[in-house]
């Protein structure tokens, strides 16, 4: 069980670093709808339109380390080798 | 030369009498029209826009002075990139839409009034109403009038008709306007910036 836990936080951590690294590192909070910027011809006004696109932010990387931390910590509480019969 | 005289005062009587301002309608055919706001915060600015844009603006190219009107944002369509954070924006302890469902700017007066051709640039005062606080605002304006434009922006030029865009743009502390205030400063910045880029329409049968 100790090692399942300490297996589950290596999983959240890197899949959480890497969600964040491959969809734009981004060192903001997290989107989930993008706003896309375009101008009126006539008026030249610009205005924003949002694409439904998820964008993991700082949030969502301290997020899967403090899972990954908390599930690690998890692990203490269970022994290292179960008692035998 | 008596009759001269007198259809001479009727003509300028009739240009003046048809010279009355036009109602220009702020709810975009074309869903264009919104506020952008933005506000300083622990990691990156939040940055949203309101798009649920209306209202009506009595507008005389001939005496931008005398301009008159009234524009409203739905509360609930204030808008960030991020969903959880556009339900606290619009919930209660923030701008509370179902309470406070509209924001509204009530232009009172236009001063330094500069018209260049089609632009003109203005102090706007007025009275904005927000989280059901209402205050006296100032704000520089710049009103573009484009005339016979209508018809053209929607594709059909047969349709004849005026455009007026209006642009501006202020900052309000949230405080002044009971929006968390002084709460939570260090996270979210006491001032917000409002910038808008609206246009109005005034089609002819």
């Amino acid at each position: 069980m100790r090692t399942a836990f300490r297996l589950l936080a290596m999983t959240v951590l890197l899949g959480g670093l890497s969600c964040w690294v491959l969809l734009g590192a981004h060192r903001g909070w997290t989107k989930n709808q993008v706003p896309v910027q375009h101008t009126d011809e006539i008026t030249s006004i610009q205005y924003v339109t949002y694409e439904q696109r998820f964008v993991p932010g700082i949030d969502f990387l301290l997020a899967s380390i403090g899972l990954a931390g908390g599930l690690s910590a998890a692990s203490f509480f269970f022994n290292r080798n179960p008692p035998h019969p | 030369m008596i009759m001269k005289k007198i259809l001479l005062v009727s003509l300028v009587l009739s240009s003046v009498l048809n010279a009355a301002p036009t109602s220009f309608d702020f709810k975009d055919p074309k869903g264009v029209n919104a506020i952008q706001f933005s506000l300083d915060s622990l990691l990156e600015p939040i940055s949203g826009n309101g798009s649920g844009v209306s209202g009506l603006v009595s507008f005389d190219p001939a005496n931008v002075g005398a301009t008159s009107g009234k524009i409203v944002v739905t509360t609930a369509s204030l808008t960030v990139s991020n969903s959880m954070m556009t339900d606290h924006l619009r919930g209660e302890k923030w701008l509370n839409a179902p309470v406070h469902p509209e924001i509204v700017f009530e232009l009172v007066k236009l001063d330094n009034v500069q018209t260049t051709g089609t632009t003109t640039t203005a102090t706007a005062t007025g009275k904005f109403t927000l989280n059901g606080v209402t205050k006296s605002l100032t704000l520089p304006v710049k009103l573009t009038h484009l005339a016979g434009a209508f018809g053209k922006r929607l594709n059909k030029p047969e349709i004849g008709g005026d455009l007026l865009v209006i642009r501006g743009g202020f900052t309000i502390n949230r405080s002044d306007y009971a929006i968390m205030a002084g709460q939570m400063e260090d996270k979210v910045n006491p001032e917000i910036k409002l910038t808008l880029a609206i246009v109005g329409s005034a089609p002819k049968a």
